[in-house]
């Protein structure tokens, strides 16, 4: 993972300009606009869906794309459209909330590392490592097998996977500041622990991370589409892009649109995330700026 | 999966004197007296001999195997003569009448605790007359034999000089098999390879040297690894039928057989959620059995009436009572239930798990919330020990022969938690159970199963849905050695002239 500068990043300050230097570039510029439309679609999918997601209408089951129905219908006769939309709730649901949860932990971890005293830091940096070397497929399945499947144990999978990395860019990012002269010099006015760590560290520390967890969003689906394709994710009838693939995929031959539409989705957004971050990161890291 | 692997990094090369067989799991017990499943029995039915075997086709005939003659003197007692020659493996000599004796009176040893005690219910014991010589002697009259135990996987013979030597059983590893194929090896998750036993010197030798059982449990793998040229003959699931009929693979032929399988949703009458009847009742009103014909099996089998299918004795023409949403929410207000949480246990294939869909949106109109819990095979089968009275709704197929006792002997009070995962409990339907099997006259047999029938029916704890046939694809350069319900005959597969 490429360390970013983002003290020195402070000329880009305005989001207008970040804004503005994604869309100088079109791969970056059509990428925030996917990631836009997939969080627009995200939060209003209960008013957009045109059918109930999860109504079966059996003799209309396998139905090819119409009017009526944009991507036809699956096996049980629910609306494909309808499915994918409310699947991209899931999907950013999911995204934001196991993210902002190994976020938060990781922040604080990763500070409670970098402040206390050696033994700790090096009890906490056995833990990352240790969290981190659990192979994720495995670590997957034995949480599915204990809690059974759900968005619960899919959240606590990501989590579980992602949060040593934000610890440790944490950690690294408060040893590099602890000592600079603006801390000493909150310290020496006698300011606490808590007053420098929250409004002097934080604030600092908070916007590589914030960036590195974005472009953790597209694994967050991609396990999410995978544990789901496999029955091990969302329960059905909640629709979810994997379960849509998984019930595409039987019946390819003559009705290859339901896997198409799922997994066109899933491939954008997977891709519109990766470069957003990656854009995000070169313009804001002015090593990497051409 | 497994196919997508085997395709992609072609591990196995196809030859021609071997056979590549999907079956749906690996096989976890070849000791016929304790069989589980499908997998199980192909394999069981290719390494041990029987003394008559079912014939290949679309009848349901059998014809002698291991026996040179067999007759029903009486009701009583049935003699047999074994052929001569017939070898075990590992030295073990001929297959001897005293062989037959212990293989099948272990079925009654009550120290053995056979779960498929049932296949014998009636034998009382075997006299052994000479060394290929002997009479079965039963204790009243036991009308299966000849179609669900002689022919069936209970009629098979075990070694038993070996297999008193494990302890009086055994579980993947028999000490000595004489069928017409013998284990090559076993490769667990993998593969099977059966060879062709060269001690199998009393009838057709198998035509194919070699048959490699692969297990693929999801049937759009196995269909992937068929069009992949990677196995020659493979299940197809009811739903890929139309598919496949619209778009056959080069070089293939689809068949589809009708069985006496059942296929059911079994509600636990001891699970303190579905204890009140008027519950269990409007579960069954609500399900719509039509929609998850049309939806699961595309419309391919007719809807179940009962147990017991079509062609087979005591076979119920009745029709199942129609959807009754409103019947049922009468019911569930009758019972004081505004609303209810239980768990529909199935297995992952996709029909199954497109029926539990339809199931959970039938439950719903009437505020029932169905939890669905998708297994692999063998998790699935093993719910009954470990969840016990805790099985609330089971989605579940069973095997049947072409007698209807084998398959009414699982819903005994005795077999509660063990096969009977409705912990079904009736008296009377035991009663007639046994009644049934010592009863000759076909038509009042067939009564007698009508009855017990009406009596499962009236426990409101099964739900019919149907009798599944065998969907089976293979190539177009093999004859297939298939029973009239499409289960494999392996010995009797061999190459299109």
């Amino acid at each position: 993972m490429n360390k970013i500068d983002f003290k020195n990043s402070t000329k880009l300050n305005g989001i207008s300009q970040i804004i503005s230097k994604l869309f100088s570039t079109p791969l970056a510029a059509s990428s925030l606009v996917i990631v836009l439309l997939f969080f627009l679609v995200g939060i209003t999918a209960d008013y957009i869906s045109p059918y109930d997601p999860i109504k079966i209408d059996i003799p209309n089951k396998l139905s090819d794309p119409s009017w009526d129905h944009w991507l036809g219908t699956d096996q049980l006769g629910r609306d494909v459209l309808s499915r994918l939309i409310v699947g991209t709730k899931i999907a950013l649901y999911l995204a934001i909330t196991s993210v902002s949860i190994a976020l938060i932990i990781g922040i604080i971890l990763g500070m409670i590392a970098a402040f206390t005293n050696r033994w700790i830091d090096s009890a906490l940096l056995l833990l990352f490592d240790t969290v981190r070397s659990f192979p994720g497929i495995m670590f997957a399945l034995t949480i599915v097998a204990l809690f059974g499947p759900s968005l619960n144990s899919i959240t606590i999978v990501i989590v579980f996977s992602i949060f040593p990395s934000y610890a440790r860019l944490v950690r690294t990012q408060v040893m590099s500041l602890r000592n600079s002269e603006f801390i000493e010099a909150q310290r020496a006015m006698g300011s606490s622990l808590q007053r420098i760590l929250r409004l002097h560290i934080l604030p600092n520390v908070i916007g590589p991370v914030v960036i590195v967890a974005s472009m953790d969003i597209p694994l967050v689906i991609g396990v999410e589409a995978g544990l789901s394709f496999l029955g091990l994710g969302v329960r059905p009838p909640a629709p979810s892009w994997g379960s849509i693939l998984n019930d595409g995929f039987q019946f390819i031959r003559n009705t290859p649109w339901i896997v198409f539409s799922a997994g066109l989705p899933l491939i954008l957004t997977t891709i519109a995330f990766t470069s957003l971050g990656e854009s995000l990161r070169d313009i804001l890291d002015p090593k990497l700026r051409k | 999966m497994v196919a997508v692997f085997i395709a992609f990094f072609g591990t196995f090369a196809v030859h021609a004197d071997e056979l590549r067989m999907q079956t749906p799991a690996d096989f976890g017990q070849l000791d016929p007296a304790f069989w589980q499943s499908k997998s199980d029995q192909t394999v069981i039915d290719a390494i041990f001999p029987k003394l008559i075997e079912f014939k290949s086709g679309t009848n349901w005939e059998y014809e002698l195997s291991a026996a040179e003659s067999i007759e029903q003197v009486d009701p009583l007692t049935i003699k047999f003569t074994l052929k001569k020659g017939l070898m075990w493996t590992g030295g073990y000599g001929e297959v001897t009448a005293e062989d037959v004796e212990y293989s099948f009176e272990r079925y009654i040893d009550e120290d053995l605790a056979a779960p498929n005690s049932g296949d014998w219910a009636a034998l009382k014991d075997v006299e052994v007359v000479d060394k290929y010589s002997g009479i079965i002697h039963f204790n009243e009259p036991f009308a299966p034999v000849w179609w669900s135990t002689l022919p069936y996987t209970g009629g098979a013979i075990v070694n038993k000089a070996s297999t008193e030597a494990a302890g009086g059983k055994f579980t993947t590893e028999p000490g000595a098999t004489a069928g017409p194929y013998k284990i090559e090896k076993w490769e667990q998750g993998k593969q099977t390879v059966l060879v062709a036993h060269d001690g199998w010197n009393v009838g057709k030798k198998p035509a194919y040297d070699r048959v490699i059982l692969i297990p693929i449990s999801d049937a759009k793998s196995a269909e992937v690894a068929f069009e992949a040229g990677q196995i020659d003959v493979s299940k197809i699931a009811i739903s890929s039928v139309q598919e496949l009929q619209a778009n056959m693979p080069a070089d293939s032929v689809l068949e589809v057989r009708p069985t006496a399988r059942y296929t059911w949703v079994g509600l636990n009458a001891e699970n303190p959620a579905l204890q009140d009847v008027r519950v269990r009742q409007a579960i069954t009103k609500a399900i719509d059995v039509d929609a998850i014909i049309e939806g699961a099996y595309f419309g391919i089998p007719d809807r179940s009436t009962g147990l017991i299918a079509p062609g087979l004795i005591g076979f119920s023409k009745e029709a199942q009572p129609a959807r009754d949403v409103d019947g049922a929410k009468a019911l569930l207000a009758d019972a004081g239930i505004d609303s209810l949480n239980v768990e529909l246990e199935l297995q992952n294939s996709k029909d199954e798990q497109t029926a539990g869909l339809i199931i959970q949106a039938n439950l719903a109109e009437i505020g029932i919330n169905v939890q669905l819990n998708t297994h692999d095979g063998g998790t699935f089968w093993s719910l009954g020990d470990e969840k016990g009275t805790n099985l609330q709704m089971t989605l579940k197929e069973y095997a049947s022969p072409p007698d209807p006792a084998w398959s009414t002997q699982w819903f005994l009070p005795g077999q509660a938690g063990i096969w009977n995962w409705e912990w079904f409990n009736s008296e009377e339907y035991e009663k007639l159970h046994y009644a049934a099997i010592s009863e000759t006259d076909f038509d009042k047999r067939a009564k007698i199963y009508h009855e017990m029938q009406d009596i499962m029916d009236a426990s409101h704890s099964f739900v019919w849905l149907i009798h599944p046939p065998k969907s089976v694809i293979y190539k177009n350069s093999i004859n297939p050695g298939l029973l009239p319900n499409g289960d494999y005959n392996l010995k009797a597969f061999s190459p299109a002239k």
